[in-house]
């Protein structure tokens, strides 16, 4: 059974250099590819972080900061902000949770920030059925109201290779 | 050389240009209002950012941003451009561009809680503005409804 994250932890995602514009963070950072269910973050907590994001970073080069190749930019996240959020629909708080966990068969200090309707993994192209109000609600919509609230409670940086 | 095809590869010159449209039969009336708009494209700051933009993500490969993610699909290229072709400069101040991994395009406001997305049939957006929220998935894409909605949003 993998370690619960603490709330007082901090998590990653490291950018693209397409990601950013003037200065901010562009909600395409946390996008979900198809099929997939959670965001890649990483636990700058864990020992193996540099190594892991180095080893990462040197083999896509649209994430290196600058032309020196020895920075490169992330965006921290408070676990627990990332937990408090809520989302709402037609006034309704929809059973949908964000939640940070950890996902080390990548590398030790991989985790994957889930959005979950029902606890089950929601992903771009699904249907969620609101009972209080018998209809139906894209997920993408969901997904995309995730990404703004992501952006708002991240932080941007620089660091060092 | 004719400019026919897809020519993502290909930097065609002036002079290529200028004999393809003199290759085609063009109304004197066609041939100002091209040369007037291009002007504009070139020298409207926003949207000549936005032009150089859209070229500069058209040049991204094959699993960019790691993990498998897409170039952006040569349909949403021109959806962007479609909606670009009908715009203003003033239209553009508002937005920042950038590529999504999904093979799609990401705008995202600079003064207001508010992001798009644009596919290669639909688009979505999300917008919060004072505690409001609205959002909608899986628009029929056309360029004046996008168009519509980022003048909206701004």
């Amino acid at each position: 059974m993998s370690a619960v994250i603490s709330n007082n932890e901090d998590v990653a995602r490291i950018l693209s250099n397409q990601w950013i514009s003037n200065g901010e963070i562009l909600h395409m950072a946390f996008t979900l590819r198809d099929k997939e269910t959670y965001i890649s973050v990483n636990r700058p907590a864990i020992p193996s972080y540099n190594s892991d994001v180095k080893g990462f970073v040197t083999s896509h080069p649209d994430f290196y900061a600058d032309q020196r190749h020895d920075k490169y930019i992330r965006a921290m996240l408070n676990v627990g902000e990332i937990r408090a959020m809520r989302i709402d629909y037609a006034g309704i708080t929809l059973n949908v949770n964000v939640e940070v966990e950890p996902r080390d068969i990548f590398t030790k200090s991989h985790a994957g920030i889930f959005t979950r309707h029902q606890n089950k993994n929601i992903k771009n192209g699904d249907t969620l059925y609101i009972k209080s109000l018998d209809t139906d609600v894209s997920a993408d919509e969901i997904l995309l109201e995730v990404r703004s609230n992501l952006v708002d409670i991240s932080t941007l940086e620089s660091c060092n290779l | 050389m004719a400019l026919t095809g897809n020519i993502a590869n290909y930097s065609p010159t002036y002079y290529d240009v200028m004999m393809y449209l003199h290759s085609i039969p063009i109304s004197k009336e066609v041939k100002e209002n091209v040369g007037r708009r291009l002007v504009k494209e070139v020298t409207e700051p926003a949207l000549a950012k936005a032009y150089a933009k859209i070229d500069e993500l058209s040049q991204l490969k094959e699993n960019w941003a790691g993990d498998g993610s897409l170039p952006i699909s040569q349909n949403v290229l021109n959806n962007i451009k479609r909606v670009l072709l009908i715009s203003d400069d003033k239209d553009w101040n508002e937005w920042m561009i950038g590529p999504d991994v999904n093979a799609t395009i990401g705008l995202q406001s600079k003064t207001h809680r508010a992001l798009m997305s644009l596919g290669a049939k639909e688009f979505s957006y999300f917008v919060r503005i004072d505690g409001e929220k609205m959002a909608a998935s899986h628009v029929d894409f056309s360029p004046e409804v996008f168009l519509e909605t980022m003048r909206k949003i701004a």
